[in-house]
């Protein structure tokens, strides 16, 4: 856990760069630091491991006051990643990722195994990897060295100032989708600067905004784009913050498990029975082993009464319906896209397990919408 | 076929030519026409050293096919001869003078073979790359110093310039104490130099002296405008004549490249690594080592090797001031209207300058970090 206790920076110019900062880290998260330039978002990260002095208040890591290290001693325990990245060109990878690990001491044998480890892991082959220099790297795989590199000695706490931020969008999009996935297996404690609000909503688990030096809200990413607390917040966070919120939901999280369904084994009348009995316009068909195969409505069904077949529009299930593991966001778009009012939801495989009307997304946008116009 | 091709590269070709020629040489009797080396009882020589086996030295892996260890047998090829000095061709040798030249030659050699040996044992085979220019730079170094002791050379040479000239060889020394002298002055001023040089540049390149980098940096500066005769003049009364003012003056005058490319390099160290680098919790100590000057090191070589190329041509003033080397023929030649004498001068410290900056070359190479000169 990390903790700062109205923590303020006063650069020997003057300039007050953080005024009064406290804001709780929690173990094992990924708690964004964001806000325009100058807001002290790099200023309160660098005091974390003491790249800068802190002018009053302190940090706590580790229920210990961070100046009770040696310097040297706290940043060996803290991984640090930044944007420019920063591998040292005259090391190979190997050496690299080794520097923490042999300032500590450890043996060579251990440091090898742990940087094969490491590269694994960011998603580098270590035969082919391990010694080649900076310079031979592109800069999606160097930015993932600089990552191993930060976790070398597997410090229980990462820093790490906007690391994608000098890599083009699609790559950076991959990087983030690998770290999030490496974060799930590690579950470090870690601060993450960036000045990207998308980037933001993905990574945070919490999300903290500057200005000024000062933090105006820490919260998750869902009740920030819910709740902004003030204009700054919501322009911040941008007009689309409803949309953006839909984002952070799965499909399956939200979709209605109880929907008309009929198999293809069945009849004509037993589609028209369902609909009615259940008061809705349409049913979607499936096979036997559930996979989604179309969908038959009132009105083909009144065209062809007598077989469900005739009746059916067909479609294929990655066509016509959703997965379970998309975005709200990616079904509200793949809904407008098709003119659906209602779309059948899948799992990876096509089988139907539920569905999602678009009224159903639109309350969701909505209620965002009220709770942020009445705070 | 392929292998036969890769044989007879035309590089291989002029360099076995070269070697052949050089041996054909070896069978081509001179008169000897300096009345000095005539008195001592040498009245005919071959005007090639019988040290120049090291050039095959000079050819990478193609006159002999020389790889790896082989490397080390052929410069010891080259040792030989300049080890069993007491040759029982007296003609091929320059006499009296020219065996102690000989013994400290083997010597050399097998330092380099030491050298080359210690290399081996250091870098795996991967990094042989590296310490193949040394090695060669060594070759080089052989023959162009077996020359230097080989005085019929240099009789021969001077007698095809200046036909009538009564006097050709410098009276005084032989070429190759010439050459040593002048080597001791460029060396210990040059270690000495890059001593000062590196501490000057790293301190005023840290935080806590940065404020004296101006103050250091005009001195430096101020150090080359001031002529070098000018240095030694003032040198001689307080510190007095011979070696040391002569190294005080080569000192002043070849600081400024060493300190400007020391602080140039460590300056254009990127900021971003450094910051990496404390980030990781390494010490100041650390980082500057470690980081700071394996990365300016490409930068500060380059300044170390301007400054001994410098300070080869400067060395010939210190004949002013008793300091031996190459100015002392050429000194005295202008004095008593010898040209031979001052072209024998000029000629070999030319070729000493040019010596020295490709083993510096080598030497940059070899120590410049792999991962900075590597490709994509």
């Amino acid at each position: 856990m990390i903790e700062f206790q109205n923590v303020v920076k006063q650069f020997p110019d003057g300039f007050r760069a953080v005024s009064g900062l406290s804001l709780t880290v929690h173990d094992g998260e990924i708690t964004v630091l964001i806000g325009p330039s100058g807001c002290g978002k790099t200023t309160s990260m660098r005091m974390v491991n003491r790249l800068l002095s802190i002018t009053e208040g302190k940090i706590i890591v580790d229920g210990r006051d961070n100046r009770d290290f040696p310097a040297e001693e706290l940043r060996r325990k803290i991984g640090y990643a930044i944007q420019q990245i920063g591998l040292f060109p005259h090391m190979t990878v190997l050496q690299n990722i080794a520097v923490v690990p042999r300032l500590l001491g450890w043996e060579e044998d251990r440091i090898s195994r742990r940087v094969d480890e490491l590269l694994e892991l960011v998603g580098l082959e270590p035969d082919v990897n391990r010694d080649k220099y900076p310079r031979q790297l592109s800069g999606g795989q160097q930015q993932r060295v600089g990552v191993a590199r930060a976790l070398g000695a597997d410090p229980p706490i990462m820093l790490m100032d906007e690391p994608f931020g000098a890599i083009d969008p699609i790559t950076r999009e991959v990087l983030q989708d690998e770290f999030l996935e490496i974060q799930k297996r590690i579950s470090k404690t870690i601060i993450f600067v960036t000045h990207d609000i998308d980037e933001a909503i993905k990574m945070g688990d919490r999300i903290a905004i500057m200005r000024e030096g000062a933090l105006v809200q820490y919260d998750t990413p869902d009740t920030l784009l819910a709740r902004p607390r003030n204009r700054f917040v919501r322009d911040f966070v941008g007009a689309d913050r409803q949309l953006k919120r839909l984002g952070l939901m799965r499909v399956g999280e939200l979709m209605a498990k109880e929907t008309p369904v009929v198999s293809l084994r069945e009849t004509a009348d037993d589609a028209r029975r369902a609909i009615e009995g259940a008061g809705v316009k349409s049913a979607f068909v499936v096979d036997e082993e559930g996979v989604l195969k179309g969908w038959v409505d009132r009105e083909s069904l009144r065209e062809n009464p007598d077989s469900l077949l005739d009746a059916m529009n067909e479609g294929d299930f990655r066509e016509i319906g959703v997965r379970q593991s998309a975005t709200a966001r990616e079904a509200l778009s793949a809904m407008v896209a098709r003119g659906f009012r209602i779309t059948p939801v899948v799992n990876e495989h096509g089988v139907l397990v539920g569905s999602i009307t678009l009224r159903a997304l639109q309350e969701l946008a909505e209620q965002g919408w009220a709770e942020g116009e009445s705070a | 076929m392929s292998s036969v091709r890769r044989f007879f590269t035309p590089a291989a070709l002029v360099w076995l030519a070269f070697a052949v020629l050089l041996f054909l040489a070896m069978n081509v009797r001179e008169t000897i026409h300096d009345p000095q080396l005539r008195a001592s009882g040498v009245k005919e020589a071959t005007i090639v050293p019988d040290l120049w086996l090291p050039v095959f030295h000079l050819s990478p892996s193609t006159v002999l096919k020389i790889q790896g260890s082989d490397d080390l047998r052929v410069l010891t090829f080259g040792i030989l001869p300049a080890v069993v000095s007491d040759s029982p061709n007296p003609a091929a040798t320059t006499g009296a003078a020219g065996e102690p030249a000989r013994v400290s030659l083997g010597w050399f050699a097998l330092f380099m073979v030491l050298v080359e040996g210690l290399l081996g044992l250091f870098y795996s085979s991967r990094e042989e790359k590296l310490v193949r220019p040394l090695v060669r730079a060594a070759g080089i170094f052989l023959v162009i110093w077996s020359f230097y002791g080989h005085e019929p050379f240099w009789d021969w040479m001077l007698h095809g310039i200046f036909p009538t000239s009564p006097d050709l060889l410098y009276n005084s020394n032989t070429v190759i104490s010439l050459a040593g002298q002048h080597l001791t002055l460029v060396l210990v001023s040059s270690i000495i130099t890059v001593a000062i040089g590196l501490a000057l540049g790293i301190m005023v390149t840290r935080a806590e002296f940065r404020e004296f980098l101006p103050l250091v940096s005009d001195v430096v500066n101020s150090g080359q405008t001031v002529p070098t005769l000018a240095i030694v003049a003032i040198m001689a009364p307080i510190i007095g004549f011979g070696f040391w003012p002569a190294i005080v003056a080569l000192i002043l005058y070849g600081l400024l490249p060493v300190v400007r490319n020391t602080i140039v390099g460590l300056e254009g160290v990127d900021p971003a690594m450094i910051d990496a680098a404390r980030g990781m919790g390494m010490t100041a100590g650390q980082i500057l080592w470690q980081i700071e000057v394996p990365n300016a090191s490409r930068i500060i070589l380059a300044g170390v090797r301007t400054s001994v190329v410098i300070n080869v041509g400067t060395a010939a003033l210190g004949a002013y001031v008793g300091s031996g080397g190459f100015g002392n023929p050429i000194a005295s030649g202008l004095n008593q209207a010898i040209q031979p004498w001052v072209l024998l001068g000029a000629l070999s410290a030319a070729v000493l300058a040019i010596l020295l900056d490709y083993i510096l070359g080598r030497v940059e190479y070899v120590m410049t970090p792999k991962g900075l000169i590597i490709e994509r």
